[in-house]
């Protein structure tokens, strides 16, 4: 089954190896406005959940991700 | 610094949870000291630092100009960045937009998405226009993305610049902004 970290390693083109929790935003060039937008739609396609837009602003790293993730999974 | 509204603050424009107002005089020393910072300043195609006496003979020149408008980009009542458009030619129905985001804060996720699209219904709705023009350097990835993601095509290539000339038809770009304000949900 696919895992949050593949989804981020497929969104922004980079290899799952480089998926850490600590992989912000500010880090990799990879990680530009549209990867960004590219990572939320398979996020919200993968777990069919909705996010709110300041969810979608505070996903500036793996970690947050995993946090937000959870907050619909609930 | 000022960069959250005062009383004399008006807005010309809001969408996309985005507030954009126009330039009035006591945003100019913000707005050149952000454009005089090395990260902003770099972006720009005319790189020279900006005195305060500059600054303000082109304020006085910009107010009188109808072909110019310059404004602050709002996001939660919080000044982030400056949008324009040049070059207005009302008859041909064209412009040149734009854009930096100012805020670290900002950068990298759907907010430039939404200011920049603020600013282009601004244009295509309020001012009518029919084709904005950009110019962008091949070397920068990101904004190349972001601007083909927008609905932008490709003209042509100045080698002696580097720079790719680029355009966004209304139609164009009514398309493509919808696989990104679907995530909008203001």
């Amino acid at each position: 089954m696919k895992t949050i970290n593949d989804i981020f390693a497929e969104s922004l083109d980079i290899p799952l190896a480089d998926v850490t929790d600590d992989l912000s935003y500010q880090a990799i060039a990879q990680w530009d406005s549209t990867a960004h937008m590219v990572l939320i739609g398979a996020i919200e396609n993968h777990y069919d959940i909705m996010m709110d837009t300041d969810d979608i602003i505070d996903m500036s790293s793996v970690a947050k991700a995993k946090k937000i993730i959870k907050k619909y999974q609930q | 610094m000022i960069n959250t509204p005062g009383p004399s603050r008006k807005w010309d424009f809001h969408r996309y949870g985005v507030s954009l107002s126009k330039f009035i005089e006591s945003d100019i020393e913000m707005v050149r000291q952000w454009r005089n910072t090395p990260k902003i300043s770099q972006q720009m195609l005319d790189k020279t630092y900006i005195t305060e006496k500059q600054q303000q003979a082109w304020y006085q020149q910009l107010i009188q100009d109808e072909s110019q408008q310059y404004f602050l980009a709002y996001f939660k009542e919080q000044a982030i960045g400056v949008v324009s458009l040049t070059k207005i030619d009302r008859l041909g129905g064209t412009a040149e937009p734009g854009m930096y985001i100012y805020n670290d804060d900002f950068l990298n996720n759907i907010v430039p998405f939404c200011v920049a699209f603020a600013l282009n219904d601004f244009a295509f709705e309020e001012l009518q226009l029919k084709r904005l023009y950009g110019k962008i350097y091949l070397t920068n990835r990101a904004s190349i993305r972001f601007h083909e993601a927008s609905g932008y095509q490709i003209d042509k290539h100045d080698k002696n610049t580097g720079l790719q000339i680029i355009h966004l038809d209304k139609h164009a770009y009514n398309f493509a902004k919808q696989k990104i304000t679907q995530f909008i949900r203001y």
